[in-house]
Parts: structure tokens; sequence; C-alpha cells
């Protein structure tokens, strides 16, 4: 196929050439005149599987042929020549590996790093180790760095490799996937040297960016019929400036660099590397400015002199778009809008960005027009529905069960699938209400079985036996080998899809992503015997990394024309339209990860890669995409509060066009950006919620039949303050949610301290003596440790307590003095037959003195009503000394009252009397009548936000009434319910 | 090159990069413009941009300086030659203008963007975190520890209270709920953190009493027996019967006093409440002598108005000790609480490997004061950093420190330049 020749066979094909089709074509060119048989003796290697199957597509587009053979760099060890070379170890099991030694090496010298830091650090050493593999360096070169460190700390570093060193022994039998690859390739190239094929080995894709691709390139393009096919080839790159690349520490981030390590290494100069076919890039002229923008560092002092020599800079960049958006929300929604219009075309668009957090935001704003992108990453399987199953189940032996994780389980789709589902997803309902409403906030076996008892349900027995097996009391601390771990997670994981009424895993291991995660486990569990013991956290943490280094594929069909690439698929092709998004500083180029190891003059020294090399590689997979035929650059110019800084390559664009005004770079510039602009626009409108007329204050007038025909004394004051909330709650029927975890509020505390008071009186009013400060805070501890579940609430109300309780006994013995404690949380009601309305009490204590008059108390855990307040809205105690007077409390009958007091224990503790002077109950019942009288009109509303405290109130219906697109200076919207 | 007007001249003095400075100036008289143009300087004067460190406090700052530094250097790239000496003119660049030097710097942007490890603009927490990224062993932290958010910061705290107050730490706990009537101690234990360096030494008896100004051993029964000789309650007794036939104000003062059961501490409020004069008085809280009871009652008193003057005296003296005592006390509960509160939080981030705001800075500082440590980090900083320019230095205590850390560090084996901005208020 090729002519014989001595140098090395190197081709290029330029970047915005369709290089799958190119190179389909260069072949088929180069056998017009042969025999069918010769193409079938051609061997294809080339770097990704997408390539593969476009370069199948393409020759399945016909004619007829017999085809070449295509295979994978990474397959090349699976011929049966070299299965003498042994399987690789996993490197799940290398790192579990790692993970002992470091233990072990911890224990020896405690002081080397924390040992909660095992897990990260093997795996921060099991990559410098990859990568020492595939680079080929060994330890000893490490260790023969020098470094002039005294201190102690190189020391420390050389131990940590010091326990990887056997795995670096030419006779190790168990290599790792990088070191059994290089092993492959070096014996391969051993086999060729004795008997060189004579069929043809071409080698397409590869950028030789790891050492051992690069050496089979190498031996490649010497075969006697061997060549490789560069992809992206800048032919539009001077000599001088290839060059001037000579230096790694100066020129690893330049996209072509790994183009002239290979030249070097093949021994021949970048002029030597010929064009693979005659194919012409889409825009040759972009192509040159985009090679000028991006010349090395040290010369593009060039700029001034070669810019002037650009063609066409305006028919160049035509069709180029900039997107510059305020957010990476505008920019998602721009790129979705562009998406769906090449949808609309029937055109092929590709987005290709590293940001994955921008592709989901893509994907969500596509999903208003039922676009679902083709996304080549898949979905990461501890996202998808059994991955999040069983990481929130390793959850639970690590924490404490809350009622949040219990509850987070019971409502996953994968839980109780073996049957009766629907009575689970009741019955779950019904438990969250409890659980919102009554707590705790940490069930146990005990609290829901206590829930249970009180069920007539036929099934909830068994519910809560089911409940109590899986979720309660699963929490350990210590630690257990890897291996009893894996078992009890599983078994434990298909005990709750199964249910409390079915067989087996129900749907766990279903579809896809089921069948995915029994893989990972069982490689996990193949691995389990090197993993030691662990706690739960450590084995929680493993088991998310493991799920999160998989992926589904989305098992619905996605629009075949939309596509989304990760950045190395730039080099496919093969798409109408390229958006290039997320360019920004940080996102591409990601900024390099920070090597706890050894800086860049060090790795440079032992070989290895340094960290701009991932830059460079990006540099290069931006350099091929932005020579596609049309494409979008987008960026956003802010992002978390602040500016962003525009990705370096974008940035040398854009300098070097404002520079060359003459040539119309700077008109192109404002053209790109206004195409950007438009589509902002659109966006703009997009987003435009259009015209909603505020909502007015409400004053609902339901029926009369509707109304509240009853209510308590201490909603009075809600009626007379913000009636809305009355007419929400009794006639709407709303109540506020409590949150899922219940917490210490102000009612449990109220409701707490009434207890202890009450109990506390009751023992002391026979026997003075025993009214003491000791005794008080001894039932306060009681009460407290039963009825509150966090110890904190606890000691800060007891603390409470005690500060007051000095006051409170002193005041105590007064009123005990003064009248006798008759009857606790006594109810009470007054009806008003002619409205049909009753009004009821409940009074936390009444006393009667030895004239048979009442002392009515009340207890505030805050500070109580001033009288004013009680004259004209705290009406709560008037109103019970009305009652007792009118129809009186428990058995009591009609009692006179004597006065009614408010005990405040806040932090100021104080009593405060109602006006009983003032405000005789007589008279309060007379106007009280008058006020219900007055709602009893079919014409009177309930008004929002009648008269608050303070107008920065918050009360629990604001939203439903919509308080903000009102104030309350409008007047109220009396609106008749009666329709 | 252009007239330069007296600020433009200040400035460009100011961004003279052979010396250090620190520069306080009114906000929005150009301070970032002096930083980025010394920055601009130093890379015209052949400086390594990976030896210039800039450091801000808010990210925004950060970028804000980088996109002002790059526009500027970008614009120099295509600038023709009479067009680029008047701006470096302009920048106060003194030396003798080459066709190197004009080629240099057209080169100027790509070298300080892509400069491999680059021209560090950051801010103090992101320059932190990354040293203690490379530098995990020797700091003690794990390579890939979180930084911790606000909000898991509260929810860590408030695990901790609750195990603490629920475990063994429930008694040191109780006795700092009496003093705090919090709803939950979520504020509490954020200054605690915030002022955890306070917490690292035990704090005796004796050292407390000597912050407080207090003899060591300093009790309540001290403190009363220098207020009651004895011959209080008889005093009391006849006090209180004058007063009451006294004006109004002796009514409310017999009132107050009748309030004492028991002449002891707890009485001492009270008797300061009325034998003292008030807070917002010309000399407060000093004894009434001469103006209490009213006159007609000091009459009325007269054979044992004396000793009611000196018990006055007593009570003033005894109130400065007293609020000292309250202080000690709640200081002790304070600390007892924090000393067990503060290990289980460092133990808990530990576990999770979390660090905190706080951490990251005060890490960093350790790296870069411990002279052995900190000259292996400034080797392993790809070289060390020659150059510091912090930004907005009044906000950032810990910063200037963490900065002044590398400062002196560096400054031991090679010049070093730092350059300090802070706002003037």
């Amino acid at each position: 196929m090729f002519e014989s020749g001595d140098s090395p066979r190197v081709f290029g094909l330029p970047p915005g050439v369709d290089f799958p089709r190119a190179l389909v074509e260069g072949l088929l060119a180069r056998h017009a005149d042969q025999p069918p048989e010769a193409l079938a003796r051609v061997r294809l290697i080339v770097n990704t599987k997408r390539m593969a199957r476009r370069i199948r597509d393409l020759f399945d587009q016909g004619p007829a042929l017999l085809l070449p053979q295509i295979s994978l760099v990474t397959d090349l060890g699976e011929g049966w020549d070299l299965g003498q070379i042994p399987d690789p170890v996993p490197s799940l099991r290398r790192r579990l590996e790692l993970v002992q030694l470091i233990t072990a090496l911890l224990d020896r010298q405690p002081d080397l790093a924390p040992r909660s830091a095992i897990f990260d650090l093997a795996d921060s050493l099991a990559a410098l180790m990859d990568e020492m593999h595939g680079e080929g360096v060994s330890p000893d070169v490490i260790d023969d760095l020098d470094v002039t460190d005294q201190s102690g700390h190189w020391a420390r570093i050389k131990s940590f490799l010091g326990i990887v060193r056997h795995y670096f022994d030419a006779g190790f039998d168990q290599p790792d996937v990088e070191t059994r690859q290089r092993r492959v390739i070096q014996r391969r190239i051993e086999q060729w040297q004795i008997d060189p094929p004579r069929h043809p080995i071409i080698i397409a894709g590869s950028t030789g960016s790891r050492g051992a691709t690069q050496l089979l390139m190498q031996a490649v393009a010497r075969l006697p019929q061997g060549a490789v096919i560069l992809p992206g080839f800048d032919f539009d790159m001077p000599d001088h400036v290839w060059t001037s690349l000579e230096n790694a520490m100066l020129s690893e981030d330049h996209p072509q660099y790994r183009f002239h390590r290979f030249a070097v290494g093949a021994g021949i100069a970048t002029s030597d590397i010929r064009p693979w076919g005659g194919d012409a890039p889409a825009n040759p002229n972009r192509n040159a400015i985009v090679s000028l923008a991006l010349r090395p560092a040290p010369v593009t002092d060039q700029w001034l002199r070669d810019g002037p020599k650009l063609f066409d800079i305006p028919g160049a960049l035509e069709k180029v778009t900039l997107l510059e958006a305020p957010s990476t929300r505008h920019e998602a929604l721009a790129i979705a809008m562009r998406l769906r219009h090449a949808a609309n075309e029937g055109k092929t668009a590709a987005l290709i960005t590293p940001d994955r957090m921008l592709t989901r935001q893509v994907t969500a704003a596509l999903d208003r027009w039922s676009i679902l992108p083709d996304d080549s990453a898949g979905e990461p399987l501890h996202l998808s529905p059994p991955g999040r199953l069983l990481r929130h189940v390793a959850d639970l032996f690590r924490h404490r069960l809350t009622a949040e994780a219990l509850l987070t389980l019971l409502k996953h789709p994968l839980t109780h699938r073996g049957g009766d589902r629907g009575d689970h997803l009741r019955l779950t309902r019904e438990l969250e209400l409890h659980l919102r409403r009554h707590g705790p906030p940490y069930p146990t076996a005990a609290s829901l079985r206590l829930w249970a008892e009180g069920r007539k349900d036929k099934m909830v027995t068994r519910w809560v036996d089911w409940l109590c097996a899986c979720f309660t009391d699963r929490d350990d601390s210590g630690t257990i080998s890897l291996a009893t771990r894996i078992e009890a997670h599983i078994t434990l994981a298909e005990k709750i899809a199964q249910g409390s009424n079915g067989e087996g895993s129900g749907t766990l291991w279903q579809k896809d992503a089921g069948q995915e995660a029994q893989r990972a486990i069982s490689e996990l569990s193949a691995e389990a015997d090197v993993g030691g013991s662990l706690n739960a956290a450590d084995y929680a943490s493993l088991f998310h990394k493991i799920l999160a280094a998989r992926e589904v594929r989305n098992p619905i069909e996605p629009h075949p024309n939309i596509l989304i690439w990760g950045t190395l698929e730039a080099r496919v092709q093969g798409a109408d339209l390229l958006i290039l998004a997320g360019l920004n500083e940080g996102s591409w180029p990601e900024a390099p990860k920070p090597d706890p190891w050894l800086n860049r003059t060090l790795r440079h020294q032992a070989g290895l890669l340094l960290p701009e090399r991932r830059i460079g590689l990006s540099a290069h997979d931006f350099q091929q995409a932005v020579a596609a035929p049309e494409v979008w650059l987008t960026r956003s110019v802010r992002s978390d509060d602040a500016e962003t800084v525009v990705s370096r390559w974008l940035n040398r664009m854009q300098n070097l066009l404002s520079g060359l005004p003459d040539q119309g770079g700077v008109a192109a510039l404002e053209d790109m950006r206004s195409r950007g602009r438009d589509w902002l626009q659109r966006v703009a409108q997009l987003e435009e919620p259009g015209y909603v007329p505020s909502a007015k204050r409400p004053a609902p007038c339901p029926p009369v039949a509707a109304r509240p025909t009853q209510l308590s004394v201490t909603e009075i004051k809600r009626l007379i303050r913000d009636p809305y909330a009355i007419y929400a709650r009794h006639i709407l029927g709303l109540r506020r949610l409590d949150p899922l975890m219940k917490q210490p509020d102000a009612l449990l505390r109220g409701t707490v301290l009434h207890e202890v008071l009450e109990c506390f009186v009751r023992e002391t009013c026979d026997d003075p003596a025993r009214c003491t400060k000791a005794l008080l805070l001894e039932k306060a501890v009681t009460i407290l440790a039963e009825n509150v579940p966090w110890a904190e609430a606890r000691a800060l109300w007891l603390s409470r307590l005690e500060r007051v309780a000095d006051w409170f006994i002193e005041h105590e013995i007064g009123r005990q003095v003064l009248a006798t404690p008759t009857a606790f949380e006594a109810k009470g009601k007054a009806g008003m037959p002619d409205l049909g309305f009753t009004l009821t009490a409940k009074a936390d204590r009444l006393d009667l003195d030895r004239y048979g008059t009442l002392h009515i108390y009340d207890y505030k855990t805050g500070q109580p009503p001033t009288k004013k307040e009680q004259k004209a809205f705290d009406k709560q105690l008037l109103l019970e000394a009305a009652i007792a007077e009118r129809e009186g409390f428990g058995d009591m009958g009609p009692t006179k009252v004597a006065r009614a007091v408010f005990i405040g224990l806040g932090s100021t503790p104080t009593e405060v009397e109602a006006p009983l002077e003032d405000e005789p109950p007589a008279r309060v019942w007379a106007e009280f009548h008058a006020l219900i009288s007055a709602y009893m009109d079919p014409s009177k509303g309930y008004i929002a936000r009648r008269a608050p405290r303070n107008s920065d109130d918050q009360g629990d219906y604001d939203q439903l009434a919509r308080f903000g697109e009102w104030d309350i200076t409008d007047m109220a919207d009396l609106t008749d319910m009666d329709e | 090159m252009s007239e330069r007007n007296d600020a433009t001249q200040r400035q460009i003095d100011a961004a003279r990069p052979d010396r250090s400075t620190w520069l306080s100036a009114n906000a929005g008289s150009g301070k970032t413009r002096v930083l980025t143009d010394r920055v601009a300087r130093l890379l015209l004067d052949q400086v390594d941009p990976q030896h210039i460190l800039c450091l801000t406090y808010t990210k925004a700052a950060a970028s804000e300086m980088q996109n002002r530094l790059f526009r500027r250097l970008g614009a120099w790239a295509m600038l023709a030659d009479e067009a680029l000496i008047e701006e470096l003119r302009d920048l106060g660049f003194e030396g003798a203008i080459t066709p190197d030097t004009l080629q240099d710097a057209r080169r100027l942007f790509a070298r300080a963007i892509e400069t491999p490890g680059g021209l560090k603009i950051q801010t103090i927490h992101s320059f932190c975190a990354s040293l203690l990224r490379r530098f995990p062993l020797e700091a003690g932290v794990t390579p890939q520890f979180t930084e911790m958010e606000d909000r898991t910061a509260t929810l860590l705290r408030g695990e901790i209270v609750e195990e603490l107050a629920d475990g063994p730490g429930a008694e040191a706990f109780y006795e700092l709920a009496r003093h705090y009537s919090g709803e939950s101690f979520e504020k509490l234990t954020a200054e605690i953190v915030r002022h955890r360096t306070a917490f690292v030494q035990d704090l005796s008896d004796t050292r407390l009493a000597e912050i407080f100004g207090q003899p060591a051993g300093l009790d309540t029964n001290e403190i009363t027996s220098r207020v009651f000789l004895g011959n209080e309650q008889m005093l009391l007794d006849q006090m209180l019967p004058a007063l009451k036939a006294g004006k109004s104000t002796d009514v409310s003062a017999a009132q107050k006093l009748s309030g004492i059961t028991c002449l002891d501490f707890s009485a001492l409020p009270v008797l300061e409440n009325v034998f003292l004069t008030g807070a917002g008085t010309k000399s407060p809280f000093s004894a009434k002598t001469g103006t209490f009871p009213t006159k007609d009652t000091r009459t009325a008193l007269d054979p044992i108005m004396e000793q009611i003057n000196q018990w006055m005296l007593r009570v003033e003296d005894a109130r400065l000790a007293r609020l000292a005592l309250i202080a000690m006390q709640k200081t002790r509960a304070l600390h007892g609480f924090a000393r067990l509160f503060l290990p289980a939080y460092e133990r808990a981030k530990q576990l999770r490997g979390l660090l905190d705001f706080d951490d990251l800075i005060l890490r960093a500082r350790d790296l870069l004061t411990n002279p052995d440590v900190a000259a292996w980090v400034l080797f392993r900083l790809d070289g060390g950093i020659d150059h510091i320019l912090v930004d907005e230095a009044q906000d950032t205590s810990p910063v200037r420190t963490a900065g002044t850390g590398i400062h002196q560090r560096s400054g031991r084996t090679r010049r070093c330049v730092a350059h300090y901005l802070c706002r003037r208020r």
C-alpha cells in the first residue's frame, strides 16, 4: 500500500477535516487500483470506540467492500499470542491493597498522616502509580531525584513510595492495567522486530500523549507497511514555531506540543509529516487565524508581524458566533434554543464542554420542547435509582436513624416493590404526617410500634415489623470486614426493595441501571478479600466512589441529531454545528489538580507528565473543535456572584482580532458577538414572564353556614388581628405542615413547662413546705426527660426555668396563701344560642379562695400581653373570666372571678393581671357577642392581616393570602364565596 | 508621554515594584489599579510570573483584578511601537526601551496567563486551600478534604452540642447553659469556633483573677464580708420605717429594700440599685452619700446616718468585685465547655475530611511559620514566591498573618517584596 522508504511514515490531517471520513477516503483512494482483498489486509488501530463506530458507519454506506480490520489501541493485548502476559489486576483491587499498605505504614509511623486520610491517600497514590506505570518510571528514578531537604519531608514522601515498590518489580505477576498495556506494547514491538508484518498497519486518531501509546506509534511508523495518522495536525504552523516548542517546561500546554515530541522521538522533522489526503479543512483561513492565535507564549510577539498576513478574516469567522451570557443559566438557555433550532432544521448539532453541570442545565432546558439529547457520557450510576437506593441504605449504618432518612428510603421508587406497593405508599404517608406532627425526630422500634398500635389497618403490624427489621438500630460505630459489610448492605437493600409482603428483591436489579449496579457489587465482592476492616463511613464513601465511576446509558431513545459530547469526541466530528460551551478559565481548560507528591520540576526530571499536559490536550481538542464548519463559542461572564475569566484560547483570539482593525478583525469580532447577542435577546423573550396582575388584599366572605360555630379563647386574638387566618384554618381546613425533623420549638417548650408547673403545684398545694426550688427542678428534670428528645433543648429549658425558679417559688407561696389551687387544664365553654356559637376555653389553673371566688392563672413562657393589649386584642383571660361567670369551668358552675393573671416566665419573670375592673366580664361578653354577630353577616369578610402587632409579623397563611403583592394600606377586596 | 498629574504620579510611585509598600487610600482612588500596575511592572522587569502572588479577600476582587490585568497586557500584544512605548512610560517604566523590551511587553499577556503554575491571583482562602492540598502530609490534613460550607458547619456543631449535652459533657454544658438565654447554642458555638485560639490554653483560676484584676481566691464570702460587717440588719430595720414615711423616692427605695430577704450576696444588686448612682449619671455607680435618702429622712435617721453612709461606700467598693466574680464564673463556664467542644469539633471534622475557612488560614499559616516546613514548602512551590501583593488587607488580619509568614520565610533566603493595600476608613 505504501511505497517502501527508510524514514518513519507519519501523516496528518488538519483540524476542521472530518477525520474518519478523510481517513476512509484516503484508504479507498490508495486501494483504487488494488485487488479487493488488499484492503482486507489492512489493520486499522484507532483511539476510541466512537471513532471505530463512525469509521464502520462510513464503510457501511457502501459500496460493498472487503473491510479492513478495525481495533482499538486498548484491545491490543487480546491477541492469542500475548497470552503469557498475565491479566491485569482490577484497579479497585489495587486501591484496596494500597489502603491496607498505608494502614500498615501508619501503624508503624503514626505521625506520617492522620488516619482519616488513608482512603484519600490511597486514591492519590494509586493515581501516581498509574502514571508511573504508564510512563515507565520506576520508583528508583524518583529515589534518585536531586532534592536537598534536610527536614525529613522528602523522606516522608519516599516512605510512601516505598510501600508500593514491589508493584514495579519486573517479575511481578499481577500487573496494573497501565503496566500490562505497556508490557503488551513492548512485547508486540519485540515481535515486530523479529518478524516485521508485511501487511499495512495504520494507527489513527491518537496524539500519543501517554508514554505507552507513543511507543506503539513510533514502532508502527517504522514498520515496512506501517503508518501513523495524526489528528488535528496544524499544517499552518511555520517551522521556526515548531522548533520553539523544544522546552517541555514551557510548551507542554501548546496544542501541537505532543506532535513535536512525537516527531523528535521518531527522528523526523515536523515538515516530514505529510497530509493524508487532499481534503481541505472546513475553513482554511480560520485554521490560520487559530494557529496564529495559539502560538506558544514565548513567540506571541510574532502576532504583530504575522497578523497582517492573514486572509479574509471576516469570511473566516462568518460562521462563528460568540455568546457572552450574563450567567450560566442564560448560557444554557441560549444553547438549548440553538439546539432546538438545529433539530427543527434537521441539522446535526453537538454540544461540547467539560462542564457537566452545564450539560445538565442544557438537558433540563431542552426538556420543555421534549428534546432528549444523546449524551455520550450517560448518567452516573450513583445518581440512578438503584444507585441512590444503595447509597441511602449504606448510610443507614452510619448514623442514628432520622425521620428524614427513614422517609427518604420509604418513598424511594424501588422500595417495597415485592407487592402491595399501594398499601406501602398509603402507610408511608400516614406515618409521615404522624412524624411531622408528633415526632420523634429519631424514630425507634418502640416509637414505630406505638404508632402502629393505634391503627386498625390490617397490614400495619406486618408493615411495622418490616420497618423495624430494616431501618431501626442499624448504625454501628465499629470496624467490620469489607466482605461482611457488603453482605449486610446488599441483604438489607434487597429486603427493603422486597417490602413487607413479597419475595425476592423487588425491581432493584432490573433494567440497565439495576444490572450495572449488580455488576459493580459483584466486582467489589470479588476484591473484598483484600479490603480489610473498615467503618461504616469509609464503606459508604468507598461504595459511592465505585458507583460514581460507572455510568448507565439512558434507556429512552434520544434525539438522533442533538448530541452532547466530551471534549475528546471533537476529534470524531461529523456534526453540522459544534457548540463549544463553558469557555472560562477553570472550566475549559480545567485548573490542574494539585499534586501532593511532586512539583513540576521533579516531575519533569523523573519523566512524569507535567500538569499542563491536560491543558495542552484540551487546547488540542479546542483547536479541532473550533475548526468545524459552523461553531458557537459560549461562556458566562459571571457565575457565583463573581466575574469569570475568559478561557485563554478565546482570549488569545479576541486579543489578536482586536489588534487587526485594518483587516476587518475588529469588525469580525463584533459580528461574532452580535450574533451571540441576537440569541441572548431571544432568551430574554423566552424568559419574559408576561404581565400578571397583583393579587388584591383578600377578605373572603364565605356563606354563613360554612363559618365556624365554635372557637377557643386563644383564637379570638387571631380573629381580631388576622381574620383571614381563621378563615384558612377553620373554613378551608388548612394547617401548616410541620418540618420533617421535628424541632424543639416554642410550642413544645410551652407544653412541657405547663406540665411541669401543673405537676409541681398539684404536689405542693397540700403541703406548702414542699414548695421549694429543689422540688420544682426535680419535677422539671423528670418531665423534660420524658417529653423532650433533644439533650441540648432539655438543658437550655431547664436552665431557663432555674433562672426564674426563685421568683416563681416566692410568688407561688403568695398565691397559695391567697387561694387554693383547685383545677388544672379545666375545660369551659359559653354559648350564644341566638347566634348558634360556642366559645371554648381551657384554663391552665383555677384557684378558689375562701370567699369562693375564682383566681384564673395562665402560664406564659415569654412576655405576657400588656393590659392595653388585653383590652383591644388579647382577650384570652378576659373571656375566660366571662366564661367562668356565665357557665363555669369543669363542674364548678358559674363562679365569680376575683382576678385573672398571666404568670410570665420569660427572661424577666412577671405577673400581669387582666384589667377586670376596666373591662368587667359582662361588658367583655357583650362586645364579644357583637364581634361574633358581625361575622355572622354574610357580607362580613375575613380580611387578611387586619391589625398585625408588628408590620413584619409573619403568619402561617401570608403566602396563601399572597401578602407582598398587596400591603396593609390597601383596601380589602371583599369576595363573595356564595357561588 | 502625556503630562502626569499629582495623583497619577503618586499612583506610579506606589506601584514601584522594588520596595515593600503599605498603601492605604480612600475607596475609588485607584488602589486596585496600583496593584495591577505593579504586577505589570514586575512582569516588565522580567520577574517570573509564577513567583508573584496576589491575594484578595473576595472571589469577585480576584477575578476583577485578573481581568483588568489581562485586558491591559492583552492590548499590548498588538500595539505598534510608538503606542506601546507611550503605554510603558505612562505606567512609570523608566528603563531603556529597546526593541527587545517591546517584544517582551507583547509576549507578556500569554506569559502571564499561561505560565505553568500561573501568575497567582487568588482569594486568600483558595490560596490556602491549594497550599494544603499540595502539602497534606506536612499540614496533617487529608489530601481530598472538603471546604466546609456554613450550613454544614452549623449542622455539625449542632450534632456535637447534642452529643456533649447527652453524654460526658453534660455537666460542663449545663454550667454554661445557666448563663445563656439563647434558644440554642448555635450562635454561641459559632463564636467559640471563631475565637478558637483563645481556648487553647487552660485558664487557671489565678490567671482568671489576674485578667479581671481581682485577688486570687475571690468568692462570694469574701465579697459579702467586705460589705456586711454585722450592723446592717439593724440599720435596715431602722431605715425602712423612716423611708416609708418619707417622700415618694424614699418610699420606692423602701419598697425595693424590703424585697431583701437575707443580707447576703443576693442582696447586693438591690443595695447597689438603691445606694448607688445610675449608669447615666455624672459619676456613675458611686455611693449617694449626702443625697440619699431625701433630706428630711436623713435628718430623721441622723443618729445612724454616718453608719449608713459607710455602708453605702462599702457597697460601692464591692460592686466591681461582684461584677468581676460573675464575669469570672461565666468565663470559667465558657472555657469549661469550649475545651470539651473544640476538640470534639476538631475530631468530627477530621473524621469527615472537612476544613472550615479558619482552618484553611490557620493551617496554612502553620505551614509557613514553621521554619523547616516553610523552606520545604517554598522549594516545592515551583521555586518560591518573590512578590506578594495583598488587596483589602484591612479586612484580613489572618490573611496578613499568613502573608507575612510567606514574606518572612521567603525573605530569609531571598529578596521578597510585599505590597499591602488597604481601604482607609
